[in-house]
């Protein structure tokens, strides 16, 4: 048959139980949280890059515009007299890049000659500001693709009323280091995750700086076609060319990329901002694996704590089960002990009951039950070799009469004492006060004539000694005799015969 | 943000990346070894176009890390007038070497101060001038990237008669037998002639018509590479020069020019380019008129190097500009201080040019240029 699971077993499954519950739901809760979190994380990202880009834009706009207030200022401090000889103007372009700390500061007449601090140079093919009348449209941004690609870029202003050495001058300019200005822009804080870049809407590179995954001298455009569907690539062409914010993710060499580009106004240019998404996802899941580090924690502090909760539990149950079990023993032991004390008691009682106080014969409650027995017994139509005697003790009332009952109770214990001398193989009872009843068995029995003959002499022969005097009638029990009673009547009836030879013989009776 | 794009990262699995990443190198190996090394097409002046591996890659025909030499100048201050051609890109570029060497004296304390003018037409006797005006003002140094040796030569030996240090530099160098001091630029004009005609030479077979466009006349490196072509050309009795025109450092003209001799050679099969802009407008003609004929030209121009790439034209000489102009410098301020051609520096340096092919073209533009690789 199979054994059902001990308490301490299905204690011990349900605490695993418990805590698998535990477990499973506090992961399902972590799991929803880290989600959220990442989207979160990534909405925010978005919303902050976005104003990141943007806000990064109108840094590099604002550094433009700072350096064509500069060219201006330095345009109205110019006096003739700087323009008086080449050392002069080269004094006045040094002077003008040391206070307002420009790059190349630079002023260029009709023919398209410049003029710099250290240097006098044709820039007709050198700077594409100086042609195609891009002057006449006021402040013009521009970048120079040297050779070398040792871009820069150019901001210059036209110039009027100005003439050096007889040639009207016709335009100022500063040279500004592109990178300086991408630098500019770059974050200490971010381990180099995120990339800031300059582009023109073509999706050339204004710097010789990479671009992220992006070497300096690729198109930003063309190199990100092949990472993008048509349609995505040619919305982000799009916004380029004509100048608009977005931004664009994309898997590129096997890495998440978010590209977030804001156009520098006044300008053909974007600023770019690169964000590897694993940055991102690597903040969030650093976020996430705390989350789910503490919920781990808890999981296990929840399982130690249940384990221990129900562990004391066994143990309280065990320790109970222990008291309560020697108790039930303590109890058993006691019930046993009482009711052995019981049978013992009842035993003696018993025994009390059985046995005559004064004689130590049988008494009468110990012959009924043997009459009970031997009734059981002829009904069951066992022969059995059975006689009964009935004796009564001749005189006892006259003793009692004349010496007091202590005599009369020693002249009864003589009689029971005359009784057991004759048949000592039998059992003998007190049946009355002064009547004893033997069931004559065994040997006793096959010599029941012999003895009770003895027992007449021995009477006869007390009655002359003034002893005691028993009369004595017997009786067998007889296969006819349905019961004890029956042949203990015939013997009674025999002893009262045996009464009448006495008093003749001088016995004294009662009467 | 528009949402767009979205590939799934493949490769996040680490186990996956380092065999991917194995993979990808072994097979680079392979590819590298194959193909011999990745700068395996290009050539210079000492090398067979496309036969012999050249040492250096595309990006190694210009230097563009030059540190002074320890010369020590006598003086803290310097001031040069150099005068070249024409306003035109490529002595842009050998300005941009100069502007290196006056930066790199700066940080020594020594001030370099220089005029560097051209005029925007090519003209002998505008050099002149320049020259003569030059020699009046408070210059240690007068350099000169000849025009024309014939009328600038004469004009050099009067200045160093007046005692005036005259150098010659860039592309062209005065008459044998000039006075000037010393010479920095390309020595070999008539080498690269002949190298570019060979090139274009082998192409063909060694036979067809072929049509030569030169610079400017008189013009000595433009008519030094034009006899070096022509005298390679004539080795070959199956190959023949049927035009020789002077676009006169125009695009335009070399365009107008090349037109001219599609139309009147019908079976031309090439085409020799001897400076800047023969190639470019070379190129420009042959696209419109979708014509087989092979180009061979001279330097770096930025739409020459796209015609390169897009097999337009069949080989440029490129020549170190940037060398050019820093060397140019360097050289000045020795001069100015009274030293002479020998061990501090040559009578004539020689500045290398490198035959790029098709292959190299896109390493060259993004080198130059910044340019989509």
């Amino acid at each position: 048959m199979r054994r059902a699971p001990s308490f301490s077993t299905q204690i011990i499954i349900g605490a695993l139980l418990v805590t698998a519950i535990v477990g499973i739901t506090t992961m399902w809760v972590t799991n929803g949280a880290r989600s959220a979190a990442n989207d979160a994380a990534n909405k925010v990202t978005e919303f902050y890059l976005q104003e990141f880009a943007g806000r990064r834009s109108q840094m590099v706009s604002a550094a433009i515009d700072e350096e064509f207030d500069q060219m201006h200022r330095a345009l109205q401090i110019i006096d003739p007299h700087d323009l008086t000889s080449q050392e002069t103007l080269r004094k006045f372009l040094a002077k003008v890049e040391t206070a307002y700390g420009t790059g190349r500061f630079a002023i260029v007449d009709e023919d398209d000659v410049v003029y710099t601090r250290y240097a006098t140079y044709s820039g007709g093919s050198r700077y594409d500001f100086l042609s195609g009348g891009m002057l006449q449209r006021g402040e013009v941004v521009s970048a120079t693709d040297l050779y070398g690609a040792s871009k820069q870029v150019c901001l210059a202003i036209p110039v009027s009323g100005l003439s050096f050495m007889g040639k009207e001058l016709k335009a100022c300019f500063v040279q500004v280091d592109i990178e300086s200005i991408v630098a500019g822009l770059a974050l200490d804080s971010d381990e180099g995750k995120t990339f800031f870049g300059l582009y023109y809407g073509n999706g050339e590179n204004l710097t010789e700086l990479d671009f992220g995954p992006f070497v300096a001298d690729e198109n930003l455009l063309e190199a990100m076609r092949g990472s993008l569907d048509a349609n995505t690539w040619d919305a982000l062409q799009k916004d380029f060319y004509e100048g608009r914010q977005g931004g664009v993710e994309f898997s590129y060499n096997g890495v998440r990329q978010t590209l977030y580009y804001s156009p520098i106004p006044d300008t053909n240019w974007m600023l770019t901002v690169l964000v590897a998404d694993d940055m991102i996802q690597s903040q969030v899941r650093s976020i996430g694996d705390e989350m789910a580090v503490r919920s781990n924690i808890q999981i296990l502090v929840t399982a130690a704590a249940l384990l221990i909760y129900f562990g004391a539990i066994i143990a309280r149950t065990r320790k109970t089960s222990a008291a309560m079990l020697a108790i039930e023993r303590q109890n058993t032991r006691n019930a046993g002990e009482r009711a052995q004390k019981s049978e013992q008691e009842l035993g003696e009682v018993k025994q009390i009951a059985y046995k005559d106080a004064l004689t130590g014969a049988k008494s009468k409650y110990a012959y009924t039950e043997e009459e009970a027995v031997i009734d059981e017994a002829i009904a069951q139509g066992k022969a059995l070799s059975l006689a009964v005697v009935v004796c009564d003790v001749n005189g006892l009332k006259h003793i009692n009469d004349t010496r007091g009952h202590a005599e009369g109770d020693e002249y009864i214990r003589s009689a029971y004492k005359l009784i057991c001398e004759v048949y000592a193989s039998s059992p003998v009872f007190r049946v009355g006060g002064d009547e004893f009843a033997v069931l004559v068995r065994d040997e006793d029995f096959e010599r029941r004539n012999e003895l009770l003959n003895y027992l007449n002499q021995r009477v006869e022969k007390n009655m002359e000694g003034g002893e005691v005097v028993v009369a004595a009638g017997m009786a067998d029990l007889e296969p006819k005799d349905e019961r004890l009673f029956v042949a203990f009547h015939r013997a009674d009836q025999r002893m009262y015969a045996r009464k009448a030879e006495l008093k003749e013989m001088g016995a004294q009776v009662r009467e | 943000m528009h949402g767009r794009g979205g590939g799934k990262n493949l490769l996040r699995n680490g186990v996956a990346v380092r065999v991917l990443a194995g993979l990808m190198a072994a097979v680079v190996l392979l590819v590298v070894f194959q193909r011999g090394g990745v700068s395996s097409a290009i050539a210079d002046t000492n090398s067979t176009p496309q036969d012999a591996p050249a040492e250096k890659a595309a990006n190694s025909a210009v230097d563009f890390e030059h540190e002074l030499d320890g010369y020590a100048p006598k003086k803290n201050h310097y001031n040069f007038y150099l005068t070249y051609k024409i306003v035109h890109p490529w002595w842009d570029a050998v300005a941009l070497g100069m502007e290196d060497a006056q930066r790199q004296y700066l940080e020594k304390g020594i001030t370099v101060t220089y005029e560097y003018l051209a005029p925007t037409e090519p003209s002998a006797e505008d050099q002149r001038q320049r020259l003569l005006q030059a020699a009046k003002g408070p210059y240690d140094v007068i350099g000169v990237d000849v025009a024309d040796e014939a009328v600038i030569t004469p004009v050099i030996d009067e200045l160093v008669a007046e005692g005036k240090k005259v150098m010659t530099f860039s592309s062209s160098d005065a008459a044998k037998g000039c006075k000037r001091i010393a010479y920095v630029g390309n020595t070999h004009n008539y080498e690269d002639g002949a190298l570019l005609a060979e090139a274009l030479c082998k192409k063909l077979g060694y036979k067809g018509k072929v049509a030569i466009l030169v610079g400017t006349e008189g013009a000595p490196c433009h008519e030094d590479r034009a006899r070096g072509v022509q005298d390679t050309i004539a080795k070959y009795e199956n190959m023949e020069v049927v035009d020789v025109a002077y676009d006169h450092d125009s695009v335009n003209h070399a365009r107008e020019l090349t037109d001219e001799f599609l139309n009147k050679y019908k079976d031309l099969a090439g085409i020799v380019c001897c400076n800047m802009s023969n190639p470019v407008g070379a190129a420009r003609a042959v696209a419109s008129a979708h014509r087989n004929v092979a180009i061979v030209g001279m330097d770096h121009d930025r739409e020459a190097l796209r015609y390169l790439r897009d097999g337009v034209i069949y080989c440029l000489g490129v020549q170190d500009c940037y060398s050019i102009g820093f060397d140019t410098i360097q050289t000045a301020v020795k001069i100015a201080d009274g030293e002479r051609p020998g061990k501090l520096y040559p009578e004539a340096a020689d500045e290398k040019t490198t035959i790029i092919y098709q292959d190299d073209a896109s390493d060259m533009l993004g080198m130059l240029y910044g340019e989509l690789r």
